[in-house]
């Protein structure tokens, strides 16, 4: 059906098969995201959230176009650099301020970091019983190498008082109802995060302009905390002297239950816990699920594997459903809250169905579970191993 | 738009909708909802501010509907459905309700090797 049409099926999973999208095939067009590969699944057009398919996150850094969207609401169109400018305030700031693109560029010194940034919710479709949202299967997430200014250079640079603790960022893009008053989405960091050194102010992915639906000009980049964390189309920075209180950060949202409950549980907003770092996860991005093979010879297989604020120490892979595990090595990462590698052959003892797993072990001991991790009602962190199919013939 | 041109637009739609047949279902070839009792009125009121998908993809409880209604209610500008309530309700209840499955389900056919 995608070589009628000339395009990858999006909703393809929600589509049954045989059935071709008739919007679709009359207006493919409109399903292309600007900037983005046409292989990404859409989940949702409005407002814009799609994923990419393991086999196209293979490369070591991922590149723009094949970085996932999630958007919450409307991204602001035809922005004009020259006058865009970025806000510190808050009641815990010193000296607010106001900078242009060109003051940050030119006041403050430039780095680069390649960091891991995965939606809160990646993995939510494999939650029983189910939970509302994008159905993100594993393609939330990628690892691009992010150019701008630390945050903490330019918190200090405003200065900061003794009682903060927190920072809140807006954005430019527009709620989904149209309301200006309110956000689509405004949430933040811990100081403790906030001045970390991979914590940016970014203007480029991979050297060039962010792409639009990714925050174009300007956002902030927290590496391995929940990619809501970093602000899209930042236009203001508060520095808070309580936890933030913006859109989508309180009540349930982006929240998990501080104790762990049972599948379906009800849980009160006041036991529900901020996510953080993001738990340790891996992802086979090469083969594509569904290789054949032939018996007798060597089957490569290589991903990547990553673990919020910590190192993935220990990488595994098995392909007789967990009952036992071949340790592989991995890279180094090229800098703290960047993914890191592993490659690795394997030998199948006879012809058949099998499905390859990988399991990524932590910095703190802690392993990818094989099935789901603790149900929590919004479906966020499932770190369950990934797993590809192969049939060897 | 208030609610009653909404409905004029549903009913408008339910005469212009094509579909198509899958597993004795007639799906709306548009939004790939499942055309049934209710399904022009689900569409005029539940795709007016976000996309189709985001009812498609998902599976809830009446209970959690019914909840996530009165979230848009409250938080997102959606407007009184009124009589139109318990149509969309029993519709949702009845075609997106959760399913079934273990602790982790088979990988999906699309994932799977080709027949040979």
């Amino acid at each position: 059906m995608s070589t009628i049409l000339g395009a990858e099926i999006v909703f393809s999973r929600f589509m049954p098969s045989g059935m071709i999208p008739a919007a679709l095939a009359q207006t493919a067009e409109s399903f292309i995201i600007e900037g983005k590969h046409p292989g990404l699944l859409v989940l949702n057009d409005r407002p814009i959230n799609a994923e990419t398919p393991p086999h196209l996150l293979n490369d070591a850094v991922t590149p723009a176009d094949k970085l996932f969207v999630r958007n919450n609401g409307i991204p602001p169109t035809n922005v004009n650099i020259e006058n865009w400018t970025l806000t510190i305030g808050g009641e815990s700031v010193k000296d607010a301020k106001i900078y242009t693109l060109a003051d940050l560029k030119s006041k403050f010194k430039h780095h680069t970091y390649q960091l891991t940034l995965e939606c809160g919710g990646n993995g939510r479709s494999e939650f029983n019983p189910p939970a509302k949202g994008n159905q993100w299967t594993t393609g939330a997430v990628g690892c691009p190498k992010w150019t701008g200014v630390r945050l903490k250079d330019v918190l200090l640079d405003c200065g900061i008082k003794d009682d903060a603790i927190y920072i809140g960022y807006h954005g430019a893009d527009a709620h989904l109802s149209g309301d200006p008053s309110k956000a689509a989405i405004s949430r933040g960091v811990p100081m403790n995060k906030a001045l970390e050194d991979e914590s940016l102010i970014a203007w480029a992915m991979n050297g060039e302009d962010l792409p639009i639906m990714n925050g174009f000009p300007l956002r902030l980049v927290f590496g391995g905390w929940p990619a809501s964390t970093g602000g899209k189309w930042l236009k203001g920075i508060d520095i808070r002297n309580k936890v933030h209180d913006g859109t989508k950060m309180t009540g349930t949202a982006y929240r998990v239950p501080c104790e762990a409950v049972a599948p379906g549980s009800k849980v009160a907003n006041e036991d529900m816990c901020i996510i953080e770092n993001m738990p340790v996860k891996s992802l086979i991005t090469f083969p594509k699920s569904g290789a054949l093979h032939t018996l007798g010879e060597k089957f490569a297989v290589n991903g990547h594997a990553w673990a919020g604020d910590k190192a993935v120490v220990g990488m595994q892979i098995s392909i007789d459903f967990g009952q036992t595990w071949l340790d592989i090595p991995v890279s180094k990462a090229v800098n703290r809250n960047a993914w890191q590698h592993w490659q690795t052959k394997v030998e199948f003892p006879k012809a058949g169905y099998y499905e390859v797993w990988a399991k990524a072990t932590d910095s703190d001991g802690i392993a990818q579970p094989m099935i789901l991790p603790g149900w929590n009602p919004k479906g966020y962190l499932n770190n369950a191993c990934h797993r590809i199919a192969v049939k060897v013939v | 738009m208030n609610s009653k041109t909404l409905l004029q637009l549903g009913f408008a739609t339910s005469l212009a909708f094509s579909a198509v047949s899958y597993a004795g279902q007639q799906l709306d070839k548009d939004t790939g909802l499942v055309i049934d009792d209710g399904f022009d009125i689900v569409k005029a009121n539940c795709t007016a501010c976000h996309s189709a998908a985001l009812v498609n993809q998902n599976r809830m409880s009446r209970e959690t509907w019914l909840e996530t209604i009165r979230w848009m209610q409250e938080k997102q500008g959606l407007w009184p459905l009124m009589q139109n309530e318990v149509i969309i309700l029993d519709y949702l209840e009845k075609h997106y309700s959760p399913t079934d499955s273990g602790r982790r389900k088979n990988l999906p056919e699309h994932l799977l090797p080709a027949e040979q």
